[in-house]
């Protein structure tokens, strides 16, 4: 017999006729209805895989579009400190005025005439912290205002807007 | 695609029972030979045979169809099938294979005895050849499946398949000591 022929011959197999009919009746009756269910969870996680994913997509762009701008808005006077501009903005800002004759002058610095000795920028750091500190028409001592030639606690009662002072703190 | 058979495939992945069992009807042979070829024995693939068919019903509602026969998405699951049944019977100690009547032969050949004894050692050297070369020779030369639906079960490429089937033959040929035939000259 040839070899192609055989194999036609497996053709001729069937299945058990009793094992078709119980089979085919098994299966016929067995729900579908469990797999429908799986499949309602797997689509509803799908969904919220998606959505999950969308949000933090959007959060992201939002936080790029606004150069971080939550952050500024968490924490301004931290960095304003640290910034001349804007705190000299932030002190134009605010309607106050500095009353030197308010003003206690802990020691004397220098005895050299009137003019206001050269401040540091760390001494000048000190006077805004002050004056922001004051608020308006504060009373509250400045320690580290240097004025010379004035004695250490004389008064004065020359008012000055905060950017006299700063002007005058410049020269 | 067999006459109304697209639309005994929208009713049954509709949910329609009767539609799939007309299904079940059509390729229930069909299937049950590609595994009992496989396997070797009836008992086992009665078994594989109901759980390729539970699957399917159990799945058919996200059945697509994808430019072949309904028949290749049967086939592909009663491969995988198939490939799960020697996973787990891996390490056990078949006793279908000390029982003479376990045979898938008897239910080939009623007739005489010469045909028993020449499928019975036709389906022996099949059953030593590799796995692929077994399902070509099923699928392409008992089922008679065309070139193209065998690549998409197998999921190879056509030209795999008739370089596959060709060397299936050789190797078929080579196991019966008929290698020095040709064809049409195999006894």
């Amino acid at each position: 017999m040839k070899l192609f022929d055989t194999l036609k011959q497996f053709k001729k197999i069937e299945p058990d006729a009793e094992f078709t009919q119980h089979s085919r009746t098994v299966i016929l009756l067995s729900p579908r209805t469990e797999r429908r269910t799986l499949r309602g969870v797997f689509t509803f996680l799908r969904v919220l895989e998606t959505g999950v994913a969308v949000t933090l997509a959007g959060f992201f762009i939002f936080i790029l579009v606004q150069g971080f701008s939550p952050v500024r808005s968490v924490g301004p006077v931290k960095y304003s400190v640290i910034d001349p501009a804007g705190l000299h903005a932030e002190a134009q800002a605010i309607d106050m005025q500095i009353q030197l004759a308010d003003i206690n002058y802990p020691q004397v610095t220098s005895t050299a005439g009137t003019e206001l000795v050269a401040a540091s920028p760390a001494v000048l750091s000190k006077v805004f912290a002050a004056a922001l500190g004051i608020q308006s028409t504060s009373s509250a001592s400045t320690p580290a205002a240097t004025t010379a030639g004035a004695s250490s606690t004389a008064s004065t009662t020359t008012t000055l807007s905060v950017d006299q002072a700063l002007q005058q703190l410049s020269h | 695609m067999i006459d109304g058979e697209e639309q005994l495939i929208r009713s049954a992945v509709g949910g329609d029972s009767s539609a799939f069992g007309s299904l079940y009807d059509r390729y229930q042979p069909a299937i049950y030979r590609f595994i009992v070829v496989k396997v070797g024995s009836r008992e086992e693939a009665e078994d594989i045979t109901h759980h390729v068919f539970l699957s399917a019903w159990q799945n058919v509602g996200a059945y697509k169809h994808r430019g072949h026969p309904f028949s290749s998405w049967l086939y592909q699951i009663a491969r995988n099938m198939v490939i799960d049944h020697y996973r787990a019977k891996k390490d056990e100690v078949s006793l279908d294979k000390l029982d003479p009547e376990s045979s898938i032969i008897p239910a080939v050949a009623q007739s005489d005895l010469f045909t028993k004894l020449r499928l019975e050692k036709v389906h022996t050297a099949i059953k030593e050849l590799k796995a692929d070369y077994q399902y070509v020779i099923i699928l392409r030369f008992i089922e008679d499946l065309p070139l193209k639906d065998t690549a998409a079960i197998l999921k190879k490429s056509e030209g795999a398949i008739k370089l596959a089937q060709h060397r299936a033959i050789k190797e078929l040929k080579k196991k019966l000591g008929e290698e020095h035939y040709e064809d049409d000259e195999i006894i």
